[in-house]
């Protein structure tokens, strides 16, 4: 694919050598005559003596272009321009002892422990602006059924499918606002303490409004929870989180905080992180220094949700939406800022994903570089593997989520209409087959798009964030080839502009 | 406009592999080969310098008064001529280029993780899918009494002979092992021994061999000499189960070896002869008996013995030659600055039980008592023997074609020296 950057500075970018470079214009010229179809070969056999005149540089002599000419060989002879095989390299199946690997290598499992809240924050994903499959209200997750999901859990943490060793497994209490029920916390926290895993050692995390922190903090402390309290900065940068009658919740959350820190500094530094969601009443500028003077943290920051958005509800939604790059981007101190939170910034993710496509130099682990250290035939390019389609997680190879109901979920992200399983007191139910069978069934018809998807090799699109109760789903991440250049030359144009950020992603960005 | 106040960016191609040491800079060419070094040259260490700064990114601004200087434009020309670099009028674009600079990112780099404990995953994370070799020294009785035993399997993978005692791994053991690597990525087992058909349970390898979550390739290896009149109990294994691999030292005895030729088993396929090579006279030798024997599956393994130093320095030291011949490509060169790809994700179990990522390295643990798991965590967080990379090891760590050498062997353990080479032999 060839590109032009904002400075009019042309790249090929090659996708099958997995690499980017920067181009002649006369190269360039060759290699687009090559992309027309054209017969490069007969093409420069057939040339005379006369200069040609090529967009963007101006006259090429005979000897440039024969020069430029025998580097499009050398390249053709390394492998380059030998187009991808999407449906062959697309053609990945998920298969069930895959996923019962996976859930035996899983890092975390999280406990919905209620699913009703002592706030009512505007734009709560369970609010009024999205359209709600399942109603919320009163349920609370049984213990027994929690126990028994720890039971299950351990019998493939403790098998030979484990492949990890001295790896901490999470054990996650999320909401709702789970300490809304303390003793189920309690209680599976006493449980997880009498369980002898040998491969791992259990911590505990939960994501919490801070609200009940002053009542509760003293088990947290003792338990070493790690905390992530959800917090969208000063007064009125947190004015969308209320309580149920609308009065503003900050002045209370704000006193636990600060008698956790004073109470526990150490345990403050150590294991308590904040999360903000940007909006129309804060910026990240804001965000960064309100948590860095407060309370001397870097917040992670996250958007509204845009999808599942009730069409009623769309327009007073994009008033309060806003984009971290955007507000960002304006911020007079950007650079402080984006050294400080770079490895929070969502475009550091997007940049790292980019390289990774792009470069050929980041690897995700030891084998995919003993792969590339693999001799390959003379000419040929590295061979790869069939891959599944669409960017969807091998389900449970980050985390197991149980809701309320006893739903088995890969994430507490995606709808519940999506449950692979059940779990009660007695027994969990999981059907590996069955959920192959499903993952298999949604990539057959994803394929099809996924095949003409310029961007297929790095997408990041969760089927879950589709439409899949449809029956013909639509990708809302599809690019073809011109949505796909234009995304590639963004992100050179950026790094023309910021060099300095590739040696810094390459060199500290880890994201797996 | 003249020449002299014209701009021009310099911009170094990312296919080439660049290496500075000191005051010398070498260039490979990734995709044709070539090398081109610079010595004392301060112009063109100047320039590397700059294009090296995460600032510039491969890419450089150079006036045409610059370009006026001889050795920056011999340097210029030179890069142009080779395809590694190339040069445009800065006029031509609306501001500067960039390249993205050959640099290796690992994700689940460890030594990344090692210094940042708030990291999302640990050392341990998933650390089973390398373990991708696993070679078994079943047993140590043998009695044969050949000269190259208790050295040659350091240099490469051969049988050796217990030197007082006589032990085994215990059959029960070795299931167990099996069950444990049912996570691993295993491709390959080796069984050897001592001399394996003495292995006292030998009625339990059928088992063992074709247990179904073992890797296709499993291969037994015996010396030539033991292998007569063993048929019979080669012919308990199932024979779509395992290769043979015949190591072969010179000189070799013509009746034995004749005999060997008349066994049917050299017909299966898969079978492989390993001759062990000290000198110029045992290549000749298996040379001969290639040709007339015929035999097609085959392969040489150098063996140093303490006093052939002459012949590795002719037969197995590298040369820049070899390196432009062998032409690694950059994602082999990316990949020999991480780990040792010769070496990542094999262990060795050696038949009293000691377990090793390399023979010639720390032993990890005991066979019996310890858990596979603690052994590979050991090895994957000191990386001794997987991650042993010449960028790390002396002498080599000064010289500039590091990354373009072979990664370290064993023979390096066995010679007392880590370069092999002809190229800086005084590093």
């Amino acid at each position: 694919m060839l590109l032009e950057s904002q400075n009019k500075n042309k790249y090929l970018y090659d996708p099958t050598v997995k690499n980017t470079q920067w181009c002649h214009p006369v190269l360039y010229h060759i290699i687009q005559l090559h992309h027309r179809g054209l017969d490069v070969d007969q093409w420069y056999g057939e040339l005379n003596d006369d200069p040609i005149q090529i967009e963007g540089y101006g006259t090429a002599s005979k000897p440039e272009i024969a020069y430029y000419y025998r580097k499009y060989r050398l390249l053709r002879e390394n492998g380059f321009f030998s187009p991808p095989d999407s449906g062959h390299l697309l053609s990945g199946r998920l298969s069930p002892g895959q996923i019962k690997s996976s859930l035996a290598n899983t890092r975390q499992a999280t406990f919905e422990v209620v699913d009703y809240c002592n706030l009512e924050c505007a734009y709560c994903a369970y609010g009024k602006f999205y359209n709600i499959n399942a109603p919320r209200g009163d349920r609370k997750l049984n213990t027994g059924t929690a126990k028994t999901v720890l039971n299950y859990l351990l019998d493939l943490l403790n098998s030979p499918l484990n492949q990890s060793h001295h790896q901490v497994f999470y054990i996650g209490f999320y909401g709702g606002e789970p300490l809304l029920n303390f003793p189920f916390i309690r209680e599976v926290v006493a449980y997880a303490h009498q369980l002898k895993p040998v491969h791992n050692h259990f911590r505990f995390n939960m994501t919490t409004n801070g609200l009940l922190l002053g009542k509760y903090m003293d088990f947290l402390v003792e338990h070493d929870f790690d905390l992530l309290i959800s917090l969208d900065g000063d007064e009125y940068s947190n004015s969308y989180r209320v309580f149920k009658d609308g009065t503003p919740a900050y002045s209370e959350i704000i006193k636990n905080i600060d008698t956790l820190a004073a109470k526990y500094p150490s345990y403050f530094q150590t294991n308590v992180n904040f999360n903000a969601v940007i909006h129309n009443r804060n910026t990240v500028p804001g965000l960064h220094s309100y948590f860095k003077t407060r309370f001397g943290k870097i917040p992670s920051i996250g958007e509204l949700n845009s999808s599942g958005v009730a069409a009623a509800m769309r327009e007073e939604f994009l008033k309060t939406y806003a984009n971290i790059g955007t507000t960002l981007f304006q911020a007079e101190d950007y650079s402080l800022i984006e050294k400080d939170m770079f490895l929070n910034l969502p475009n550091t993710r997007g940049m790292k994903s980019f390289l990774q496509q792009c470069s050929g130099f980041i690897f995700n682990d030891y084998n995919e570089v003993a792969a590339a250290g693999n001799k390959t035939e003379a000419g040929k390019p590295p061979k790869q593997t069939a891959q599944i389609p669409t960017g969807t997680c091998i389900p449970f190879s980050r985390k197991v989520f149980i809701t309320v109901q006893g739903k088995i979920l890969p994430c507490e992200r995606i709808g519940q209409q999506y449950s692979l399983g059940m779990a009660d007191e007695k027994k969990v139910d999981l059907d590996f087959e069955k959920i192959a069978d499903t993952y298999n069934s949604y990539f057959d018809r994803l394929k099809k798009q996924c095949c003409s998807c310029a961007n297929w090799e790095a997408c990041l699109q969760c089927i879950f964030y589709l439409n899949m109760d449809h029956p013909q789903p639509r990708c809302s991440g599809l690019l073809n080839d011109e949505e796909f250049a234009r995304y590639l030359s963004t992100q050179l144009s950026y790094l023309e502009k910021n060099p300095q950020t590739y040696f810094k992603v390459m060199k500290e960005v880890r994201l797996v | 406009m003249s020449k002299e106040s014209q701009n021009f960016w310099f911009i170094l191609d990312n296919y080439v592999h660049v290496s500075v040491r000191g005051k010398s800079v070498l260039f490979y060419n990734t995709l044709t080969g070539k090398i081109l070094e610079y010595s004392d040259c301060e112009p063109v260490s100047r320039l590397v310098k700059r294009l090296n700064s995460p600032r510039n990114l491969l890419v450089i601004g150079l006036t045409g008064k610059e370009l006026a200087n001889p050795e920056i434009s011999r340097f210029v020309k030179s890069m142009r001529t080779f395809f590694m670099g190339d040069l445009i009028d800065a006029s031509l674009t609306k501001g500067k280029p960039m390249q993205m600079a050959p640099y290796p990112n690992i994700q689940q780099d460890v030594e990344f993780i090692k210094k940042s404990p708030q990291g999302p995953i640990a050392v341990g994370d998933r650390m089973m899918k390398y373990v991708a070799e696993v070679s078994l020294f079943i047993n140590s009785a043998c009695n044969l009494d050949c000269g190259l035993c208790g050295s040659a399997h350091r240099q490469f993978l051969c049988c050796t002979r217990g030197k007082n005692t006589r032990t085994e791994l215990e059959s029960r053991s070795i299931k167990n092992l099996l069950q444990q690597l049912q996570g691993a990525s295993l491709a390959r087992l080796n069984i050897l021994g001592g001399d394996i058909f003495k292995y006292s349970q030998w009625e339990q390898l059928p088992e063992i061999l074709t247990d179904p979550a073992l890797p296709t390739e499993k291969y037994l290896y015996s010396h030539y000499l033991n292998l007569a009149g063993q048929e019979h109990k080669l012919a308990q294994l199932p024979t779509d189960a395992f290769s043979l691999k015949i190591v072969v030292p010179f000189p070799v005895k013509k009746q034995q070896w004749e005999e060997i030729m008349n066994m049917p088993l050299l017909n299966r396929p898969g079978t492989h002869f390993l001759f062990i090579i000290a000198g110029e006279t045992d290549i000749d030798a298996a040379e001969e008996l290639i040709t007339r024997y015929h035999l097609e599956n085959h392969s040489y393994h150098p063996f140093f013995n303490g006093r052939n130093r002459e012949f590795f320095r002719q037969a197995v030291f590298v040369d820049r030659e070899d390196l432009e011949e062998a032409r690694p490509t950059m994602r082999e060169i990316l990949a020999r600055q991480c780990i040792n790809p010769l070496q990542f994700g094999t262990l060795t179990i050696l038949s009293n039980g000691d377990i090793y990522a390399n023979v010639n390295a720390r032993r990890l643990g005991a066979f019996a008592g310890d858990s596979i798991y603690d052994m590979v965590y050991k090895e994957m967080f000191r990386g001794s023997s997987w991650r042993r990379t010449r960028k790390k090891a002396a002498p080599c760590r000064h010289c500039t074609f590091n990354a373009l050498c072979p990664p370290l062997s064993n023979y390096e353990y066995a010679l007392g020296q880590n370069n092999l080479c002809h190229i800086n032999p005084r590093t």
